[in-house]
């Protein structure tokens, strides 16, 4: 089973430190990618879902680094790479950046370099990976352009990100994530700068790509409208740990973790019954230097235990699949595994 | 680019006209007769009170401030300014010497010191909170606290009289008139001339470079999988400069300003020195054509800044900003 | 806000945190004691010194650095130690008076631009850009070649060609300050638009202006001194640190006695770097977004 996740984060730490303070951003983060299929990290702002997605290739700001775990990643069956081994911008990472795994980021609007053409920004990456001929990259990325609903690619080509309006924008980003073919694509709330009606439109289209391509998809989102929409698999994170991991119907038919059941709650899903009433948490997200003894979701949880201030809750596999992170389940665990 | 090139150029011209009026209005005020400095003096020195008097309505000096004021442009446009009061020599013959020392130095000035202030701020931003950012910074505020004119006094004392390794003032040996010759002369005005905005420049540069590094584009820039040196140069320091520009257009007046100093602590045959020698001797003719022209340098100066900023950003070139 | 490691929320006053950030700064406060030394120097001149800045005795012409003539004599007679303590009083009051009135006319016109904008706005603005097309310190030495040197003209020439610099930072201020809805909600109050100017919009803007008001006494500070080191600022018979580098203007002077340029040099350097670091602190206490 293992050589079918083309991904694997196990037990990944990554630190701030901010003057004299270390903010622990990722705490003991672990979840798997399966071939072909897309996981949605769910969560608050703040809750270092995108710091997690940023570790992966290690595009951490300065003031970041991974103090621990791994990231494993099986391109083939033959081959497995520590991604964490390789140094932060070593020419090993380099060349799996944008070739093997691409990003888009949640703000389309800014993640285009204002001063040249999106022609010559896909081509940046196209012919860094691909030795092309200008003609023949040139040729790709107006038929990927062109794919992606742009209208007249040849004409757009030439043109400027401030010519483009947001959704379009977000179409280019994708374009220069999907260019170079990629194994896995992380986007991270790829949809969030956008109107709802755009929203649907760039969702349909990492689908498509997704399908065209074969290309295992992490989505980072808050929106859990969006990952009941596109995702097999949900990692919900809360303070830098993920608290519940588990396929879509997982999650959403039979939540485990407080904060899951609470976030479930507190978004309206389509087709719920007229007489559901909305609910929101209690109490607010503690500040992310704050150190807990026990687990973090304590302060807010109506579970709460004596348990929960003292000690770390281990995670539970639930079923096959299923994992939780609290001390209710601690009985149903099918194993120990801390 | 050529319509942005041809309405910035268009913009210019109201402006030129405007500092000739206010040139040609610092004329008016400034005490004597302009005949005086309107004819030769050799000439004027047979001239009797009558012949003066004739000169005076064939030059149209009776005329109203207006039509005075065409002509007059007419014939600066024509190359004739006019004479010096103290020496009688063509204000346009001075202006022609001095112009091409002036533009030399302060040239160079300019290249130097913005190639320094941008790799320095660029440095510093990259080796941020390092020993390297600190010396850069303090000798920055170092840099723009020391008057121009103390640099300059201690750079000849040490260089030019202390070691003997430059020549301690002036612009060329006799005889030796090629710039490769000049060299020598030019390189502790050049390097004073270029300290503060050298020192203004890099504080910025660093600034601005600190921005753009945290900018989302850079960090999609690095998901591409570019090496660290494309990532900074090309996406980092090209987007960097483009604020940068603004203050390399507000410091050039400030670094030509320079050249009335150092040109004068150095004892270099300049606009400069020029323009301050004429202060002192009361030729204000000679003062108020040497203005006209440095006004007119500084707007050249600031025109080919601006075209420099619309090569490097598309949404000046667009028009968008 | 200011948080303990325990989580908990103390308020503290606004200005109260601003001298905290401040005194944070060491740069800063080693900039405000430079100043004070200067300053108090300056002020009680006479404490330190019994000589007469301007006496001129052609008996002790040019006498090197002794216990007697801390830093000598210049060619006059006079001693330079007491000319630089008292040219401190004449060149640090003419920095700061010309930038504060340069800062006076710099925010009126920048706020009556910004507010008000259209026809005068743009008036404003394009004068702002023919002055800058001429160089600062060549306006100066034209105005002070026609008007004589006089202390009284040199400021207020100094205040004339200096007030474009705030003028555009107050006026680009009250742009942004004036689409903001606090004073919308003015507007919608009745308050009249000279109040709300007057009132709410210009003390917004007050940090940043402090800032180049330090800024520019430094500035000025300098050019006083190069005008005068040039023979063209403050006349020569008031002793400023200007003149008393002007004093060593000789080449014969400047070769062979070291300590009458070398001494007003330092000294101008580090008051007005004092200055630039002070002014540098208040930068990173105004600017919030530093």
């Amino acid at each position: 089973m293992e050589k079918d996740y083309i991904l694997q984060v196990k037990n990944l730490e990554t630190r701030f430190k901010i003057g004299k303070k270390t903010v622990h951003a990722v705490n003991d983060v672990s979840f798997n990618l399966r071939r072909g299929t897309t996981l949605g990290v769910v969560g608050e702002s703040g809750c270092g879902k995108s710091v997690t997605a940023l570790s992966i290739m290690q595009l951490l700001p300065k003031a970041a680094h991974i103090e621990g775990g791994q990231v494993l990643y099986t391109p083939s069956p033959e081959q497995t790479l520590n991604l964490t081994d390789f140094k932060r911008n070593s020419k090993e990472l380099r060349s799996i950046r944008g070739k093997d795994i691409a990003m888009i980021f949640q703000d389309s609007l800014s993640s285009l370099d204002p001063v040249y053409s999106i022609g010559w920004q896909i081509m940046e990456n196209l012919r860094m990976h691909e030795k092309l001929s200008k003609k023949e990259a040139k040729e790709k990325i107006i038929r990927m352009l062109g794919e992606l609903g742009i209208p007249s690619p040849e004409d757009r080509f030439k043109s400027y990100p401030f010519e483009f309006s947001g959704g379009m924008k977000q179409r280019v980003m994708i374009a220069i994530g999907m260019i170079c073919n990629p194994n896995i694509l992380i986007a991270d709330e790829p949809t969030t700068a956008l109107d709802v009606t755009i929203q649907a439109q760039i969702l349909a289209l990492i689908k498509q790509m997704q399908q065209e391509h074969g290309t295992s998809v992490i989505l980072i989102t808050h929106n859990m409208g969006i990952v009941a929409e596109i995702c097999d698999e949900v990692a919900v994170m809360y303070m830098g740990r993920v608290v519940e991991f588990g396929s879509l119907l997982q999650i959403f038919e039979n939540p485990h973790h407080p904060y899951t059941k609470a976030l479930l709650k507190s978004v309206p899903v389509l087709g719920m019954g007229k007489d559901t009433e909305l609910e929101s948490i209690e109490g607010t997200t503690p500040d992310a230097s704050t150190v807990f003894k026990g687990c973090e979701f304590e302060p807010r949880c109506p579970f709460a235990m004596k348990k929960c201030t003292e000690e770390h809750p281990m995670v539970c596999e639930i079923e096959e699949g299923h994992e939780v992170r609290c001390w209710l389940y601690e009985e149903k665990c099918k194993d120990d595994r801390r | 680019m050529l319509k942005y090139f041809f309405r910035r150029l268009l913009s210019f011209i109201p402006k030129i006209l405007i500092i000739t009026i206010l040139i040609f209005i610092g004329l008016e005020f400034v005490p004597g007769d302009p005949i005086s400095y309107l004819i030769p003096p050799e000439q004027m020195a047979f001239m009797t009170e009558e012949t003066i008097a004739n000169m005076r309505e064939n030059l149209g000096l009776n005329d109203p401030a207006y039509i005075r004021y065409f002509k007059w442009l007419g014939n600066i446009l024509k190359g004739d300014m006019g004479y010096s009061l103290i020496n009688g020599v063509k204000i346009s013959d001075i202006i022609w010497t001095r112009l091409p020392a002036t533009i030399e130095l302060t040239a160079l000035g300019f290249a130097v010191a913005t190639i320094l202030g941008l790799l320095f701020g660029f440095i510093s931003a990259l080796k941020r909170n390092t020993p390297i950012d600190y010396s850069l910074t303090a000798l920055g505020m170092v840099g723009v606290s020391i008057p121009e004119f103390f640099f300059g006094l201690s750079a000849i004392v040490v260089f030019g009289l202390t070691f003997r390794w430059l020549p301690p003032g002036g612009r060329m040996t006799p005889g030796q008139p090629g710039f490769f010759q000049r060299i020598p002369y030019l390189v502790m005005p050049v390097l004073v001339i270029g300290i503060s905005y050298t020192a203004t420049l890099m504080r910025y540069t660093r600034g601005s470079m600190l921005d753009t590094m945290n900018k989302d584009y850079v960090k999609a820039a690095r998901s591409k999988g570019l090496s660290e040196t494309r990532v900074n140069l090309v996406h980092s320091f090209r987007n960097a400069i483009i604020p940068v520009m603004i203050i390399i257009v507000n410091r050039i007046p400030i670094l030509i300003a320079g050249t009335v100093v150092i040109e004068s602590v150095f004892n270099y045959p300049g606009m400069g020195k020029l323009i301050l020698e004429s202060i002192s001797g009361s030729d204000m003719p000679v003062v108020m054509i040497a203005t006209f022209f440095i006004a007119l340098a500084v707007l050249i100066a600031s025109f080919l800044v601006d075209l420099l900023s619309a090569l490097l950003d598309p949404r000046i070139r667009f028009g968008k900003m | 806000m200011a948080q303990t490691k325990s989580g908990k929320i103390y308020k503290s006053s606004l200005a109260k945190r601003n001298m905290l950030k401040f005194a944070s700064n060491k740069l800063a406060l080693v900039g405000l004691f430079i100043i004070l030394f200067f300053t108090l120097c300056a002020i009680f001149a006479p404490l330190f010194t019994s000589y007469d800045p301007s006496y001129v005795d052609p008996k002790v012409r040019l006498l090197p650095m002794s216990s007697e003539h801390l830093l000598g004599t210049d060619n006059a007679g006079r001693d330079t130690f007491t000319r630089l303590l008292y040219g401190g009083r004449i060149s640090i009051a003419v920095g700061l008076s010309a930038a504060l009135g340069a800062a006076l006319i710099g925010c009126t016109l920048g706020s009556i631009a910004g507010y008000y904008g259209g026809r005068f706005d743009s008036f404003i603005i394009y004068v702002g850009e023919i002055f800058t097309t001429f160089p600062q310190i060549m306006l100066v030495l034209i105005l002070v070649g026609l008007s004589g040197r006089s202390l009284a003209n040199l400021i207020l020439i100094f205040c004339f060609t200096g007030w474009m610099g705030t003028a555009r930072l107050v006026r680009s201020r009250v742009l942004s300050l004036k689409t903001e809805p606090f004073v919308e909600s003015c507007v919608a109050n009745g308050i009249s638009g000279f109040s709300i100017m007057f009132k709410h919009i210009l003390p917004n803007t007050l940090g940043p202006v402090i800032v180049s008001i330090t800024m520019q006494t430094a500035g000025f500070v300098l050019a006083e001194a190069a005008l005068s080191f040039l023979g063209m600022g403050v006349p020569t018979a008031i002793p400023t640190w200007g003149n008393v580098i002007n004093a060593a203007s000789s080449f014969h002077i400047f070769q062979n006695y070291p300590n009458l340029w070398m001494a007003p040099g330092i000294v101008i350097s580090l008051f007005v770097l004092g200055v630039n670091f002070f002014g540098d602190g208040l930068r990173d206490v105004f600017d919030a977004t530093e």
